[in-house]
This record gives structure tokens, C-alpha cells and sequence, in this order.
């Protein structure tokens, strides 16, 4: 009983988990590129869902300042996870754009978005790579 | 001498400054001398804080106005001083290479934006080795990794775009894998400062044993498959052999070293020596460092084109220093560092011997270089020198390297690496010797006849003679590199 | 790519332009009072610029894309160039970059200038990468 309570105070922890690992057999297994970038985007976005869920402390408020005056900062939410996982984000945005630039590349020199179809070509054109 | 201080920042600021000013720069010739101009001056700076750190000590510099956990933080210890040193200045012997030889093999249109993503590599590079900080860490990883890939790809023909598809996938997965630990670490520290987490882990440890073993895991498999340990080098030939000359030796010869020396940062700083001994390290290294030197061995004799058997031997180099960590005592560490430099040096002279003898001969394939070296005698001169290295001959560096590793062995107890050692050495005489004895010592096919020997420009030949005459020189006088190396290794 | 009878849409991306940019503007602006900051506010910034390329044509790419590279470069150059400063001559930005009452429009020291630049930079690339991909051939 105290481990399914254990595993329901920790269910970031598990959904996070469950998004990586699904994140990662999608880019590694799939053969269509598009789908490998998707999958790389979803397992991206669960380490970002456990960074952030750090910095959550429970019955305060976010980190928005009004005008005037003075911080308190004993009644806002920890700010410095949301910043780190911005410069994640944008990091992620550019291996996306990196690799989509890359397919459709590929696409104009092969004609087919597929990887296994792609070495396919090339060995029967090449003979011996 | 407290300005010294500020060469590191200051070596990151004008490699990342000189990459953003490459986009506005006319003419091809002027941001190529840019890129020789900017590299050179790093390596002056980082020369100055080799000699600073040599007699002053490792030293901390607060980045912003805020100190330490607050703000970013450098920390420049031995190791460092000397990875970035060897960076700034095998990456200015090759851009010298490049006056030459970028041109002719990378579409006009995109030479420019090729230097700035040669200068943005070797700057984040740099970062990787300097920084405190875990996430700022992962931020360089980030960029080394898209800029490596992007070297690769301005060829823009049809092998180089697929090599830099398998690179920049299985490169974003280990990207993932190492994330994942840094919001695990984050997690159960509160802290991404290296030292900082390392004293708060000593206490968390106990609590939260899952997370750490977890996050360490991560770790290595995250860095091993970017620094092509064992069974993760699988993406290696591919990427190494379609891509332009220089890109390949930047890429062999720098970029793997970074990741390996990112992995002993985060190691040896974040997690300390009892973690490191709780975990089952030591044998994982030395059966995958053993792995990694012989089956890559064999794999390279088979290969019959020489910029392929040329990425195989990387896969073997770097499973000498896998096997020198895997030792956990001082002669190894210094084993290790001295291979970084020799393998870099070495490597981008073997890369661009390669370059050469196709651009001028269009040769590609090991037989077809029977009796070319009345042909293009500096080049095959400069090859034999680097191909002994490798081996492993006395008075080359390659000979020092395994001298340190094997003795760090002895001192271990452990005599089956000295046994496999001595067993690669052989193999690597195996596939280096057969090009260098039929370049020399082979008539050629009926099809050329002996013609006159090339005649090579100043800065195509200069680089590739100042790093054999460097590689003979650590060869025999290697105390003075040994001396200072040998004060890295402060935790075994 | 637009015929000329599709005069509903060109109407409707010019009334809407201004009002996309002011969002993204105000969004870039106040970065370091609300969520948001350059990135996501030189997203919405190249999101006004795009709608304008598609419902006005193509008028061919090849020096308007040097010039956006040109603008990020010079953006980027000028990030570099405040970091650096705050790095070696920290007394110099603090007498410089106001650094106000949190909560204020001018407060926060380099945070301001910064976002801008990565605004002008976010936006030039987002829009660089929609004429070279987001074309047909």
C-alpha cells in the first residue's frame, strides 16, 4: 500500500519518465524522418516537464512583478528553472529547424522521406560505399 | 599578471564575436585570414593563462557581476589550461590549412558561413572546458554539436547530408540522456554550480541513492556516445569520411576530445571519488576501452578507402584514453592527457596528408597508392611520421602515450591491459604500414608514370611541418608537457 | 502564389500587421516583468513578417535574405558586445544600463537591451528560414 502512495506522490517523476522513454524509442526506431524529429521533440519537452516541476513550491504565487515597491521573495514560486528551460527550449527549436532543413534536402535529392528506403538507394547506386 | 585572469572569457567572447561577424564580411580570402587572425590570438591568450595556471594554481572567475551560486563561474585548473590550449592551436594550424585547401572543396556560396560555424565550434569547445557550471555546460554541448554537424553538411552533396542526418540524431538523443541527468542532479541539489553540487551530494547521497546512480548513468552513456566510446561509434565512419578535409580533422581531432574531457569534468568534479569508486567504473572503461581498441583495429584493416580506415583508428585512440580513466590512479591520468595531444596533433596531420593526396591526385583508395611518394614527397614525408606515431614507434609522441599508459597499468596491477596495449600496437602496424611501404617502396600502376613531384603552396605544406617537427619534438623531450600534466590528476 | 482577386486577404494582413507587431513588441519588451523575452516575442515579430510575404507574393529572395542576415548579424554582434562590457567593465554598464526599482519598464540593468537583440535576431532568423523551406522549389 505505502508504494503505490510512494508512487503517487511522485507522479511528475513517472510521467516524465514514461514521456522519455516513449520520446526515445520513437527516435531511435522509427525509420521515417519526420517522425524521428517528433519523437525527439516529445522526449525534449519531458525533461523540460521535470526541470520545471522543480522549482514548484506549494502555496505561492508566480513569479510576475507589479509595478513599484518592493520583492518579497519569500512569496514567489523558484523563477530559475522557467529561465533555464527557455534557453532549452530555443536549443531544441534550432536542432528541429537544423534537422527539417536537412529532410527536405534529402527529399529533393531521394524523392522519400524514409530512412531505410534512402540506404536502399544507395546501395543498389553505389555498389560498395 | 592578474589580467591573465580574464584570457579565458575573453578567449570565448572573440571566437563567438568573430563567428556573428562572418556573415557581413565581402570577400571569401578576407574571412578566411579572419578566422587564421582570431584563432591565432586565442592561442597567444591561451599559451599566457598555460603559463599563469603553471605557476599560479587553478583559479575561479565570476563571469557576471554575481558570484558563484548565483552567477556563471569559470574554473581553470591544469586540465583545463592544457585542453584549451591544444584546441586553440591545432584549430589555427588547420585554419592555416584552410587558406589553401577550403575552397576547393566546399561550394563558394557557402564558405563563409562554413567559417563562422569553424569559429563558433572551436569557441564552444573552449566552453566546454572552461566553464563551472552544469547547464551552461550542456548549453556549449549544444552548440558543439550543431556547429560539428553543420561542418560536415556545407559540402552539399549527397553522402555528406546523410552522414550529417545519423550524426545529428543519435547527437540529440545523448543531448536528451545528459539533460535528463542535470534535472535529476538539479533535483535533489539545488544547485548547478559544480562545486557547489558536489558538496551538497556528499551529504544527499545516502538519501536519494537511485538518482544519483541514475543520473551517472546517464552521464556516461550521454557523453560515451558523443565521444564514440565502444559500442556507440557506430555514427563515426560515416560522419568522419564525407566530410571536407579540414571538418574532418577538426572533428577527430578536437571535437571527441572535448566530449571526453566534458565527461572527466563532470565526473571527477560533480560526482568525487567516492561515487566514482561506489559505481562499477573501472571495469565497465577497461572491457569497453578493450573493446574499442581492438575490435576497431580489426575493423580498420578491412577498410579499403584511407579516410575511412582513418575514423576506424579514431575509434581506437579514443579507446586509449578510455582505458587509461579506466586505470584510476596518476601515470594513467597523465597517459590520458598526453594521448588528447597526441592524438590530436596526429590525427589532423593524417586528415590533411589525406586531404592533400586526393585534391592533387584524386586518389582515394588504399591500392591506388603505389609509388606516390616520388609524387607529393612532403605529404607522404609528413604521413609516415604520423602513421609511426600511431603505431607507436620510440621518438614519436604515440610512443610516449602508450609509455605512460602501459606503466599507469603496471602500477594498477592490471597486466591485462599492458597485454592489450602491446596487441593493438601490432594490429595498428598492420593497416598503417601498408600505405606508407607502397607509397614509398612500390612501383606505380602502368597507368601514371612517374611525373614530376607537386610543387604545394606555402600554407598548404607549413601546418603539416610544424605538427610533424612537434610530434618528433614531444617525442623526445615530453618532460616539460609531463611535468605540467602530471599536476591534473588531483584526486587519485 | 496569390492570384490578384484575393483582395480580402492582402486588405486583412495589412489592417492586422500593426497590431501583431505591437503584441510581439510589448511581449519583447517587458521581458523581464512577464514571461516571455525575446525569443517568444521575436516569434510573434517574424509571425507578422511571414503573414506579409505570403499574402503579398514573393518578390524573389536572394538580396532580402542578405540583408535579414545582415541585421542578425549586426543584432548578435551588439549581444556579444554588452556581454562583454558587463563582463570586463561592470561599473561602466551599472552608470549606464538603468537599474531602476524592480517592477518598472527601465529596470533590470542589461536584461532590457539584451532582449531586444535577441528579438531583432529570433525574428530575422525565423523569417530567413520560412524563404528558404516554407517556398515551393
Amino acid at each position: 500500500m505505502s508504494s503505490v502512495v510512494h508512487l503517487a506522490n511522485n507522479y511528475i517523476y513517472i510521467a516524465s519518465f514514461t514521456l522519455f522513454l516513449i520520446g526515445f524509442s520513437i527516435l531511435l526506431l522509427n525509420s521515417n524522418l519526420i517522425k524521428k524529429i517528433i519523437g525527439m521533440n516529445i522526449m525534449d519537452t519531458s525533461v523540460f516537464l521535470l526541470f520545471i516541476s522543480q522549482g514548484y513550491i506549494k502555496g505561492r504565487k508566480a513569479p510576475i512583478l507589479e509595478g513599484g515597491g518592493s520583492v518579497n521573495p519569500a512569496e514567489y514560486v523558484n523563477p530559475v528553472p522557467s529561465a533555464l528551460i527557455l534557453t532549452g527550449i530555443v536549443v531544441a527549436v534550432s536542432v528541429t529547424a537544423f534537422l527539417l532543413a536537412l529532410t527536405v534536402k534529402l527529399y529533393n535529392l531521394y524523392g522519400t522521406v524514409d530512412m531505410d528506403e534512402i540506404i536502399e538507394i544507395r546501395r543498389s547506386v553505389d555498389g560498395n560505399s | 599578471m592578474e589580467t591573465v585572469r580574464n584570457f579565458p572569457v575573453l578567449i570565448i567572447y572573440i571566437f563567438f564575436i568573430g563567428s556573428f561577424i562572418q556573415p557581413l564580411v565581402r570577400n571569401v580570402r578576407i574571412s578566411l585570414l579572419l578566422t587564421v587572425a582570431i584563432s591565432a590570438v586565442s592561442s597567444a591568450a591561451s599559451a599566457a593563462v598555460v603559463y599563469y595556471v603553471r605557476t599560479n594554481g587553478d583559479f575561479l572567475f565570476d563571469v557576471a557581476p554575481w558570484s558563484a551560486p548565483w552567477g556563471i563561474e569559470l574554473s581553470i585548473g591544469t586540465l583545463e589550461a592544457f585542453v584549451i590550449a591544444v584546441i586553440c592551436s591545432v584549430g589555427t594550424l588547420i585554419s592555416i590549412y584552410g587558406i589553401g585547401m577550403v575552397e576547393k572543396e566546399i561550394p563558394a556560396r557557402n564558405i563563409k558561413i562554413y567559417n563562422a560555424l569553424f569559429l563558433a565550434l572551436l569557441g564552444s569547445m573552449t566552453g566546454i572546458a572552461a566553464t563551472g557550471d552544469i547547464f551552461n555546460m550542456y548549453v556549449f554541448i549544444e552548440i558543439t554539436s550543431i556547429t560539428a554537424c553543420g561542418i560536415i553538411s556545407v559540402k552539399d552533396d549527397k553522402k555528406s547530408i546523410e552522414a550529417t542526418v545519423k550524426y545529428l540524431v543519435y547527437s540529440s538523443l545523448a543531448s536528451g540522456c545528459i539533460l535528463l541527468a542535470i534535472a535529476l542532479l538539479y533535483g535533489i541539489t539545488g544547485n548547478l554550480n559544480i562545486r557547489y553540487i558536489h558538496h551538497h551530494l556528499t551529504e544527499v547521497m545516502y538519501l536519494y541513492p537511485r538518482n544519483v546512480l541514475l543520473a551517472s548513468c546517464l552521464i556516461i552513456v550521454g557523453f560515451g556516445l558523443k565521444a564514440a566510446m565502444f559500442p556507440l561509434h557506430f555514427w563515426l565512419p560515416d560522419a568522419h569520411s564525407s566530410a571536407p578535409t579540414t571538418s574532418s580533422a577538426v572533428l577527430s581531432a578536437l571535437v571527441l576530445k572535448a566530449y571526453s574531457v566534458g565527461l572527466i569534468k563532470i565526473l571527477t568534479g560533480v560526482f568525487g571519488i567516492v561515487v566514482m569508486s561506489l559505481l562499477p567504473l573501472k571495469t565497465i572503461l577497461m572491457y569497453l576501452g578493450s573493446g574499442a581498441v581492438l575490435i576497431g583495429s580489426l575493423l580498420a584493416m578491412t577498410q579499403s578507402r584511407i579516410k575511412r580506415m582513418l575514423a576506424y583508428s579514431s575509434v581506437v585512440q579514443m579507446g586509449y584514453i578510455f582505458l587509461a580513466l579506466s586505470l584510476f590512479n596518476r601515470t594513467g591520468f597523465t597517459g590520458a592527457l598526453f594521448q588528447i595531444l597526441n592524438h590530436a596533433l596526429t590525427k589532423t596531420l593524417l586528415f590533411l596528408s589525406a586531404g592533400n593526396i586526393k585534391y592533387y591526385t584524386g586518389k582515394e583508395s588504399i591500392e591506388q597508392l603505389k609509388g606516390i611518394g616520388y609524387r607529393m614527397p612532403v605529404t607522404m614525408a609528413v604521413f609516415s611520421v604520423g602513421a609511426l606515431s600511431m603505431v607507436g614507434l620510440p621518438m614519436t609522441s604515440g610512443f610516449n602515450s602508450k609509455w605512460y599508459i602501459g606503466y599507469g597499468a603496471i602500477e594498477a596491477g592490471k597486466i591485462g591491459v599492458l597485454i592489450v596495449i602491446v596487441i593493438s600496437s601490432l594490429l595498428n602496424a598492420a593497416y598503417y604500414l601498408p600505405v606508407v611501404v607502397s607509397a614509398f617502396f612500390r612501383r606505380p600502376s602502368p597507368g601514371d608514370e612517374i611525373q614530376q613531384p607537386v610543387n604545394l603552396p606555402w600554407f598548404t605544406s607549413v601546418p603539416m611541418i610544424v605538427m610533424a617537427v612537434l610530434i618528433i619534438v614531444l617525442g623526445l623531450y615530453p618532460d616539460p608537457v609531463i611535468n605540467f600534466i602530471s599536476g591534473a590528476a588531483k584526486i587519485f | 502564389m496569390i492570384e490578384d482577386n484575393d483582395i480580402i486577404l492582402k486588405q486583412a494582413a495589412r489592417v492586422l500587421t500593426p497590431f501583431i507587431l505591437i503584441y510581439g513588441i510589448y511581449i519583447t519588451f517587458h521581458g523581464h516583468l512577464t514571461p516571455g523575452g525575446g525569443f517568444s516575442g521575436g516569434t510573434v515579430i517574424a509571425s507578422s513578417l511571414i503573414l506579409n510575404r505570403i499574402s503579398s507574393g514573393n518578390h524573389g529572395s536572394g538580396p532580402e535574405i542578405d540583408r535579414m542576415m545582415g541585421i542578425a548579424s549586426i543584432a548578435l554582434v551588439c549581444y556579444g558586445l554588452i556581454k562583454a562590457m558587463g563582463t570586463f567593465f561592470p561599473d561602466f554598464t551599472h552608470r549606464v544600463l538603468p537599474r531602476g526599482i524592480p517592477g518598472d519598464l527601465l529596470s533590470g540593468g542589461a536584461i532590457l537591451p539584451l532582449n531586444i537583440a535577441v528579438g531583432f535576431v529570433v525574428a530575422c532568423v525565423m523569417y530567413i528560414f520560412f524563404c528558404l523551406i516554407g517556398e515551393e522549389a
